[in-house]
Formats: structure tokens, C-alpha cells, sequence
């Protein structure tokens, strides 16, 4: 036998203690179960539950009614009857109409929902401190010695920065990069960060086990120990204690010493293991070689002004002291605090869209108050009918309260659902880097914020009709006219005040969705220099202690080329140092023919390639003269490379540099000569410069471009539309020749061409998922206040047409109507938009914040919306039957 | 004191539902019969103290019945007119009578 449902415990004390825990009541409470096992509805049964019990103390109440017994609870419980029985009747009210009222919340669900998802992402993102130990101390040390951008220190520059700047009470440097995991059963990257013994202290974190490594374990060759985090260490041994146990990462055994916090992260990536990185004191890598990225703790009480005069005064002495690095390059630094390093360009797009979830907010209040406005004046003359019969102001005000509650209560919880709903799709929408995504969750204030908002909206448009009766007094209301005359001239301005100013918030999004398209098309339609459809790319990974020089490494190279050929469906594969479109091979120091002996400050530089022969045909990049490369650029042919057209023209400017010859800074390189000028690929994306590159033959880089790596990336043309279905051929081919090797970041090249855009599309998206609802509810209003204005103007519109007015001419008319006020608003809200656009100008690419296809077509949209949704109430106001309105006159 | 000058309309409802419904007289039934013949509805709250009061007036009384699956456990009071309470329905329907004598044809046209 199944058991009857019963109603929740919890609901079912409530209703008893209503009742006054009286034994001899007990039968309710049975009554009220027995209907709750026919219709098991929780709220259903705490609601009604709540009255029975209210209605039956105060009965008791009024059977023994005499002034002694006015007390405190009466009062309460009179109130609690009242209240209830208030939302009883605001329930039916709206189960009477459901359309406008599921209409209604929707409309508070979207505003609610989608202002509370994008705040939790902002607040999670941008506003919450960092977990660290005084976060407000770490700053982050940059430099610039030439070139593009802000970059890390070189080890000198570090240690100087250590021991002369005393604004910094404690320095440090980290490194990103990989490290393979494991042995030939399943080798993997993981990311690992090579920071110096002071990084983590610095933080002022440590290890939730175990310890970080000490001075003499972080010295070049003393090393063998990392950290994990706590999910690696987790996945590695599952079992028990991993401290004291080996790991092996790239070829070489490290032994665990500590097990990072849960959770804990640091930069924009997240790291598994952390592992020391050799600074040999004596003798530091070169000055020039910028890669340590540097965080400094301020010492206390040091405003990070003070700091920033430090380093400038150090900056200063360092290019005196050493003219030959900076000289002609300049050496600069820049101080920004962690948390704004680590948001860095989420930024910008974050309060864009937190913006524009406020203006659907607001023009979803607007709406809101629009509809209450129009149920309170159909309901005004059923006030003015109560008023009259007795009923005091409180008690209508009160009534209307409840249905603004009511109404308040189910959009706060659907708006709830939305914002739950909305805020896993930013998380699995947003772009990978994004910085703390993972943090972000359902943000009480905000929410809070957004709920008050909306309730105040409803309460005071909805409270209008209540005033109205306590100022015109009961019998003051035009009886006979309800519902037509009746309606307060003001209510109408008030509402297309609201329409105005919904219609304006709806333009300033249009631009902003506008400006967005714009810029995304033309990052799509920017010529990246190269082919990216049908191109996979993974990247590789060899035991460098297996292939320890560049012979055996070019072998494996050319085996594996050989063998990814023979894969059924590939076209074509080459090999690379790095994929295209994700980082630099390497910003390298070099030495002209003919300009020997200049210091480094002054020698100029360029990326470097190590490349195949394949490598240009395959992504198609064009040969602008001379030759590409080719297989006779064999280990012992005359060594050469082939130059992009910024580097030639940056080197050489207007000059032939066909034939030129230019080699590594280092002493002792050998020079190689250029034999072919390339079309400029935009390797960091659309929208940035290409950088001066040169392309050397991978035969050739250990002899003429200081190394071949052990790690490359190979690149692998598919005849069928999508490239990744190669990727377990090409897997099968890799293990074929060497199982130990491992393979990552298997991608499509269009896939990465989308990431270096991924922040633009993403902000692109919600852009216009907001302009989408925001559009929407701008047409429910322009059809709101339409409808209402052609009932206004029944009699007016009846009796233009008895005296043979044009049915088209009273369409025309109404539309007009519509147009007029959208087209107010249009103005407002393109004034606006100039706001927007100027505070997403980081965002644009190509497009001038003043973009006039934007702004028209923004124009034309609204325009367009506002005549299709008065189009109704238009072809309404042309069917008014002139006898019917007139005989309703007399 | 005459039972029938104190009786309200709903109280009166409420007793003729009692008499009809018999063995059957209770809350959740009683509310829907008046709901169906007397086409009104009826709020739980109003029925209970409905009740009180003519329990109090001394025309109700009321035996407690064993328990249902669906009630848990929880009794189930079934109500019946008393001597007064059925008395006064009588007088009620006398006095109706004795009104409705002579306009019957106005009030059941054919």
C-alpha cells in the first residue's frame, strides 16, 4: 500500500501553533491532511493552513469579544488574517489574467536573473580580494626594454631589484611552463610554475602538508624537489601520504616535499606543481633574457607611490650602470598591484556587461511599473466602489501591497532560477584565462540589490491607484466612464515617460551589441597572413634526456613527418617550434652583418621560427621574394633564413634584404643569410602587429639559432573538413615512433584563431542576448502603452470616424503615436550609447565609437520595433465601430 | 429564548447540510455540499467557526471517528443536529412555509 503524501512537518507546526496547540483541534489539522493527500501542494497547504488557522483563533476571539481581551496577539493575528486573506484574493486576481501576470514575472525574472548572474561574475572576478595574506601589498614588477608591452625581469635585473629597492619588504620571481608527467604509459603536460624559495612565503601561503624547499634545495642542480596541488597530489596518491615519494616530470625524478591548500591558485592558470627555480647568483642567465615575472610585497606602510619613485630612481641607475643593455632601448618599469594584474582585460568586458544587465533591470522595472500603472487604473473604479462601501484607505493600500508582494515574491524566485541558470552559462561560456571563474557563485547582495529594486518599482506603481482614491475622494471618480475617462491623464505621461526611457536603454544596448558585431567582423575579416581551415595542430613533447642533441631530435623530427604523412586523410604535416597563433618561439638579441660590435641595448631584435620546409605551403604563407625553404637547407648546407616584411623593412628599411646576413647576439653564432621574404603573419591575433620574424630550416636551428627543442608543435593538414578527426591517427603514427612521447593541446588552428577572440565573442554574446530581451520588453511597452493610449482615445477616434475620417488615416495616426515617443527615445538612448561605446573602447577593434552604420541601424531597429508593436493596437483603433463608442457616450 | 431569531443565514446552511449529509457530516464534506447546493463558496476558516458557534448555541454535537490512512493518526469529528439544533431548523422551515404561502406562484414560475 503506497502512504498517503503528507504536508511538510515544518508547515504543519506552524498551523497548529496558529491554532494555539489546542488539543480539541487536532481534527483540523486532520481535515487539512486529508486535502492535502488529494492535492499535495506545499505552499497551497501552509497558505490556506495559515487563514483556516486564523480565521478560527479569531472567531474564538470575537465569541468572547470584550475590551479585556484586545490584546497585543488579537491585534497580530487580526493582521495576519488580513495580510493573508489579502493575498488569497491577489492570487485570484492574478489567476484571473494569467497572461499579463506570467507576463509580469517573467519580465522581473529576466531583469532579476540576468543582473545576478553578471554581478556574482563581477564581484567573483574583479571585486573579491585575493586569498592571500595581505593582498594589498603584492604588486607585480614589470619592465620594458623594447618592444611591445610590458614584460618580466631578466635574473639580473631581479636580484638587483632584491637587494637596492627598499620600498619592497620581499621579492620574488615565478615562471610558467609545462612539465611531462609520468613514463610511456601515459606521459601528459602538466602546467608548473619555477618560482624562486621566496614566492610562495611571499603569499604568505603554505603548503596544507609538508614544506616548500629551502635556500640550498632552490640553487641551480640542487633541485630534484616540487610541491603539488592538492588535486594532483590527490590523483597521483590516492592511496596515502605523498610526501617523501618520487614523481618523474620530463625525464627526471622529483621528490615530493609538500601538498599545496585546496583550491589554491596563483596567476591566471592553474598550476599542479611547483617546483624551485635555479638561480645561480654568481653567474645569472643573461640580462637581456626577460622572463621572470616579479612579485613584490611592499614593505609596511610604503604607499605604492613611493615604491613607483623607487623603481624609477632604480631604473635610472641600472641604464647608467649599464649603458651597453640599455642604451639605446631605454629600460623602463611598471608597478601594478596583483588583483589588477591578475583581472587585467577581463575588466573592461565585465563592466560592460554589468552595465548593460542594469539597463535590462531597469527597463525591466520600467515595465513593471507600466503594467501595475495599467491594472491600477482598470481597477481604479473597483477602489473608488470599495472606498465607498467603507472600506478604509489602509485596507486598499494594504490589498495592493499584497499584490505587489505577491507579484515581488514570484519574480524574486524565478529571477532566482535565472540567475542560477545564468551564471553556470557565463561559467561554461567564458573564455579560458578567465581569471577566478571558478570562484564565482550566486551572490547573496546582489541579488538582494536587484530583488529591492524591483519590489520598490512594483510598489510604488502599484500603490498609484490606492493614492489616487485617498486624493480625488470616493465619490470625486467619474462612475460612468470607467475604465475610459476614468484613467488618470498623469498614469498616461507617466507611462510614456517609462516608454521614452525604456526605449532609450534599449538604443544605448543596440549600439552597444552594434559596435560589438562590428568589431568581431572585422577581427574575422583581418587577413591573418595565413590559412587556418582544415589544419590541426598538437604540440609534442620528447624525453630530452633521450635526445640530447639536435641530430637525434632532427631525426625524430623527419620520422615523424614521415610517419603523420602515411595517416589516411592527411594532406600534408610539418613540424614547428610552436603552433601558430599561440606564443613566441623566442624574442631574440641579434647581430647585422656589417653592424658587429653594437651593444645589446642597441641590437635590434625578432622572433624566431624553427620551421620545416612544409611549414609555409602547408597554412599557405605567401612568398613575397626570393625563395621559401626548402629540404636542401639540410644540418650541412649553407645556413639560411627567410624574413617577414616588418622585419626586413625594420632591419634593412628601404633596402634590398635579399641576400643580407644577420646571426644570434651571442658571440661565436654563425651568420646565415636571408634567401626569401614572407607575407607578415599576425601571430598574437587579429588585432595586434605582426612582430619582426625570421623562420630558420629545424635542420639548421641547433647550428645557426642556439637550439632545437625536444618540445614542438606539429601541424597537419586534413582532406576532410575537420581536422580533428585525425587527431587518433596521428596519435597512432606519433606512438608508432617513440611511445614515450607525450601529446597535448590537440586543437584545430581555427579553434585557436577563436580563443585569441574568445573575450571579444563572449562579451559579444550576453551583448546580445541582453539586447535581445531588452528589444523584447521595449516592444511589450511600446504595445502597452499603445493599446491603452488608442482606449483612451476610443470616443475621440468613434467620432472622427462618424464624421468620415479614413480608417487608414486613424492606423496612420496611432503608428505615429508610437513612432513619435520611440523615436524621443532613440535620441536619448544613441546619446547614451556614445557613453557606452566611449567606456567599451578597449573592446573595438576597427570601428570608431562613433560608427555612423551602427548608430543608423540602431535607429532603424528601434524604429522598426516601435511600428510593428503599435501595429496592433493600431489596426485595433481602425476596426472601432463609431455607433458602439458613441452609443456608450449617451 | 426562540432558537430560530438567533440563527444566521450561513448557520442555517450549515445545519440543513448536517441534516442531509447524516452519517457523512463533516467538515471537508459539509463545506463541499454547500459549496454545490447552496452555490457559495465556503471558506474553511468561516466553516470551523460556523461550527463553534453552534456548538456553543447547543444545536451541534459531535463524536470523534476512528482515523484514515490519509489523516495519519489524526481524529475525525462527525457532527449531528441536537434535539434544539433540529427544532430549530423546524421552526426555521415553518416560518418559511407560512411566508411563501400565497406568493408560491410568483416564486416557481412555470
Amino acid at each position: 500500500m503506497t502512504v498517503p503524501p503528507r504536508p511538510p512537518a515544518r508547515f504543519e507546526a506552524l498551523v497548529r501553533w496558529v491554532l494555539g496547540n489546542r488539543p480539541e483541534d487536532r481534527f483540523i489539522l486532520g481535515d487539512m491532511r486529508e486535502e492535502y493527500a488529494r492535492r499535495p501542494v506545499p505552499v497551497r497547504y501552509l497558505l490556506t493552513g495559515l487563514a483556516v488557522a486564523a480565521r478560527v483563533r479569531i472567531g474564538r476571539l470575537r465569541a468572547t469579544d470584550h475590551p479585556a481581551h484586545r490584546t497585543h496577539s488579537r491585534e497580530a493575528i487580526e493582521m495576519i488574517s488580513t495580510v493573508l486573506s489579502d493575498m488569497r484574493l491577489a492570487l485570484r486576481a492574478f489567476a484571473r489574467r494569467p497572461a499579463p501576470t506570467a507576463a509580469l514575472v517573467a519580465t522581473l525574472a529576466v531583469g532579476i536573473g540576468a543582473t545576478t548572474a553578471v554581478g556574482s561574475a563581477v564581484r567573483g572576478v574583479l571585486l573579491a580580494p585575493l586569498p592571500y595574506e595581505r593582498p594589498d601589498e603584492l604588486m607585480v614588477v614589470e619592465v620594458n626594454t623594447g618592444g611591445l608591452g610590458w614584460y618580466g625581469m631578466s635574473v639580473p635585473e631581479f636580484l638587483d631589484v632584491e637587494r637596492d629597492v627598499s620600498s619592497f619588504s620581499e621579492v620574488g620571481g615565478w615562471v610558467t611552463g609545462t612539465l611531462v608527467l609520468g613514463d610511456s604509459v601515459r606521459p601528459r603536460r602538466v602546467p608548473a610554475a619555477f618560482v624562486t624559495p621566496d614566492l610562495l612565503p611571499i603569499l604568505g601561503v603554505a603548503p596544507k602538508v609538508g614544506r616548500t624547499w629551502t635556500a640550498e634545495e632552490s640553487v641551480p642542480g640542487g633541485g630534484g624537489v616540487a610541491v603539488l596541488s592538492a588535486s594532483l597530489a590527490d590523483e597521483l596518491f590516492p592511496d596515502g601520504d605523498p610526501l617523501g615519494r618520487t614523481v618523474r616530470l620530463t625525464g627526471s625524478d622529483y621528490q615530493v616535499l609538500g601538498v599545496m591548500p585546496d583550491g589554491f591558485s596563483f596567476g591566471n592558470s592553474p598550476v599542479d606543481v611547483w617546483t624551485p627555480l635555479g638561480i645561480d647568483r654568481q653567474n645569472p642567465a643573461p640580462r637581456a633574457n626577460h622572463f621572470l615575472t616579479v612579485l613584490a610585497r611592499l614593505a609596511p606602510g610604503t604607499p605604492s607611490e613611493a615604491a613607483r619613485a623607487g623603481l624609477d630612481a632604480f631604473a635610472a641607475s641600472t641604464r647608467e650602470r649599464f649603458p651597453d643593455s640599455y642604451a639605446g632601448r631605454g629600460f623602463r618599469t611598471r608597478l601594478s598591484p596583483l588583483h589588477g594584474w591578475t583581472v587585467g582585460a577581463t575588466r573592461a568586458p565585465l563592466l560592460v556587461l554589468l552595465g548593460t544587465a542594469a539597463l535590462v533591470l531597469l527597463i525591466a522595472c520600467g515595465n513593471v511599473a507600466n503594467l501595475m500603472l495599467a491594472r491600477g487604473d482598470a481597477r481604479t473604479a473597483e477602489m473608488a466602489v470599495r472606498s465607498a462601501v467603507g472600506a478604509p484607505r489602509g485596507r486598499l493600500i494594504g490589498q495592493l501591497l499584497a499584490e505587489a508582494g505577491v507579484l515581488a515574491a514570484a519574480g524574486g524566485v524565478a529571477g532566482v532560477l535565472v540567475a542560477v541558470l545564468g551564471i553556470r552559462t557565463l561559467v561554461r561560456w567564458a573564455p579560458p584565462g578567465t581569471p577566478r571563474v571558478d570562484q564565482v557563485v550566486l551572490d547573496t547582495p546582489m541579488l538582494a540589490a536587484a530583488l529591492a529594486l524591483t519590489a520598490c518599482a512594483g510598489l510604488l506603481f502599484g500603490l498609484i491607484p490606492a493614492l489616487r482614491v485617498g486624493r480625488a475622494g470616493a465619490v470625486g471618480i467619474d462612475m460612468r466612464s470607467r475604465g475610459m475617462a476614468g484613467r488618470g491623464r498623469r498614469s498616461v505621461q507617466i507611462r510614456r515617460a517609462l516608454l521614452v526611457a525604456q526605449v532609450a536603454m534599449a538604443a544605448v544596448l543596440t549600439v552597444g551589441s552594434g559596435l560589438m558585431v562590428r568589431t568581431l567582423r572585422n577581427l574575422y575579416d583581418t587577413d591573418l597572413g595565413l590559412r587556418s581551415e582544415r589544419i590541426l595542430t598538437l604540440t609534442l613533447d620528447a624525453d630530452p634526456a633521450r635526445y640530447d642533441n639536435a641530430e637525434s631530435r632532427a631525426l625524430l623530427y623527419a620520422q615523424l613527418l614521415e610517419r603523420v604523412r602515411t595517416v589516411p586523410g592527411a594532406e600534408g604535416a610539418a613540424v614547428s617550434c610552436v603552433a601558430p597563433m599561440t606564443e613566441l618561439c623566442g624574442y631574440l638579441s641579434l647581430i647585422v652583418e656589417g653592424q658587429e660590435g653594437v651593444s645589446i641595448g642597441d641590437a635590434p631584435d625578432g622572433v624566431r621560427e624553427i620551421v620545416t620546409p612544409e611549414y609555409f605551403d602547408l597554412l599557405g604563407v605567401r612568398a613575397v621574394s626570393g625563395r621559401l625553404l626548402s629540404p636542401d637547407d639540410h644540418a650541412d648546407a649553407p645556413l639560411v633564413a627567410v624574413v617577414n616584411e616588418t622585419f626586413a623593412e625594420a632591419i634593412w628599411p628601404g633596402q634590398p634584404a635579399l641576400g643580407r646576413r644577420f646571426r644570434m647576439f651571442v658571440e661565436g653564432w654563425p651568420f646565415m643569410e636571408v634567401v626569401g621574404i614572407v607575407a607578415d603573419v599576425r601571430n598574437r591575433g587579429p588585432d595586434t602587429a605582426p612582430d619582426p620574424t625570421f623562420y630558420v630550416p629545424l635542420a639548421q636551428a641547433g647550428t645557426s639559432a642556439y637550439a632545437l627543442p625536444a618540445t614542438a608543435s606539429l601541424i597537419v593538414r586534413s582532406a576532410g573538413t575537420d581536422p580533428v578527426a585525425l587527431a587518433p591517427g596521428v596519435r597512432e603514427a606519433v606512438r608508432g615512433v617513440d611511445p614515450d612521447i607525450a601529446i597535448s593541446r590537440i586543437r584545430s588552428l581555427d579553434a585557436i584563431i577563436a580563443q585569441t577572440v574568445a573575450l571579444r565573442s563572449f562579451t559579444l554574446r550576453l551583448l546580445q542576448l541582453f539586447t535581445g530581451v531588452a528589444l523584447f520588453l521595449a516592444a511589450v511597452g511600446v504595445y502597452g502603452v499603445m493599446t491603452i493610449s488608442v482606449g483612451e482615445r476610443r470616443r475621440e477616434i468613434g467620432l472622427k470616424k462618424a464624421l468620415g475620417a479614413q480608417e487608414n488615416a486613424l492606423v496612420r495616426s496611432v503608428v505615429a503615436e508610437g513612432m513619435t515617443l520611440a523615436a524621443i527615445g532613440c535620441g536619448l538612448g544613441l546619446a547614451g550609447g556614445l557613453l557606452l561605446a566611449h567606456w567599451m573602447r578597449s573592446l573595438l577593434f576597427g570601428v570608431a565609437v562613433a560608427d555612423p552604420l551602427t548608430w543608423l541601424a540602431t535607429a532603424a531597429v528601434l524604429i522598426g520595433v516601435a511600428v510593428v508593436s503599435s501595429a496592433v493596437p493600431a489596426w485595433r483603433a481602425g476596426r472601432i465601430d463609431p455607433m458602439l463608442t458613441l452609443r456608450a457616450e449617451g | 429564548m426562540a432558537p430560530s431569531s438567533t440563527l444566521g443565514e450561513f448557520e442555517h446552511l450549515v445545519l440543513l447540510a448536517v441534516l442531509g449529509l447524516g452519517d457523512d457530516a463533516r467538515a471537508i464534506s459539509l463545506r463541499e455540499e454547500i459549496a454545490e447546493k447552496a452555490e457559495r463558496s465556503v471558506t474553511r476558516g468561516g466553516l470551523y467557526t460556523a461550527l463553534e458557534r453552534l456548538e456553543a448555541k447547543g444545536l451541534l454535537s459531535w463524536k470523534v471517528e476512528a482515523s484514515t490512512p490519509e489523516r495519519g493518526g489524526l481524529p475525525r469529528r462527525v457532527y449531528s443536529l441536537t434535539p434544539d439544533g433540529l427544532e430549530a431548523l423546524r421552526s426555521q422551515a415553518r416560518v418559511l412555509q407560512r411566508m411563501t404561502q400565497g406568493v408560491h406562484d410568483l416564486l416557481h414560475p412555470s
